[in-house]
């Protein structure tokens, strides 16, 4: 519990992964995003397709835009959406 | 459009713009907008204030809706007061420009045939926030 991370999916990825949010455990107290999904993506074959599939998908950190490149901490809320088209 | 005006005895202009649901070739019923609830609210208050701040304006209106919305119906507002035009203008282009790539919404288009297709974002929208920048 004391290193987990909830992740949030919205729209199209919503979709084509099947729930809308689940729970995960970090493989270390402080990774990059990019490290995180490389390590989820090994582990869920589904959830490979689906990122391989979207080259475009956006990623915020505590509903704060951010980068692949950014630290993920134990509590933080992440969530991936494609591009954005509001307005 | 009220609210907008109340703000200060100075303001000289007031600029509007809204947004609404296009009907297309293939025969749209609907349009359902997503949204990621908490960061919305930021991202819409964030923008707002950075607005304000870059164009001097004296009154500021952002409404987004979410949900099914038909033909028509409007999506979004955008409305600024400042005490000459250029500044109301200038405003509610930023607005609109970095709302569309910036803030957390996504159309699904449900047609008359029952299809159901998420709207690609539009490399033009893109250029549009980044002239900003």
């Amino acid at each position: 519990m004391a290193q987990d991370v909830t992740i949030f999916y919205f729209a199209a990825l919503r979709e084509q992964m099947g729930r809308e949010r689940e729970t995960v455990h970090l493989p270390a107290p402080s990774v990059t995003v990019e490290t995180l999904i490389a390590q989820l993506r090994q582990k869920d074959a589904g959830m490979d397709e689906v990122f391989a599939a979207s080259p475009r998908i956006r990623v915020a950190i505590n509903q704060t835009l951010a980068t692949f490149q950014d630290t993920v901490k134990p509590g933080d809320e992440l969530a991936f959406f494609p591009p954005m088209t509001g307005g | 459009m009220d609210r907008l005006s109340a703000g200060s005895q100075g303001i000289g202009g007031i600029s509007v713009f809204m947004g609404q649901v296009r009907d297309g070739p293939e025969g749209l019923e609907s349009l359902t907008l997503e949204h990621y609830p908490g960061m919305t609210e930021k991202v819409l208050t964030e923008l707002a204030a950075e607005a304000v701040k870059r164009f001097s304006l004296l009154g500021c209106t952002l409404i987004h809706r979410v949900g099914t919305l038909v033909v028509g119906a409007p999506i979004v507002f955008v409305g600024t007061a400042s005490a000459h035009r250029a500044e109301a203008l200038a405003g509610t282009n930023f607005l609109i420009d970095r709302l569309k790539t910036g803030a957390p919404f996504w159309k699904c288009e449900r047609y008359q045939d029952g299809r159901q297709v998420w709207v690609e974002a539009r490399e033009a929208d893109d250029k549009a926030a980044a002239s900003w920048d």
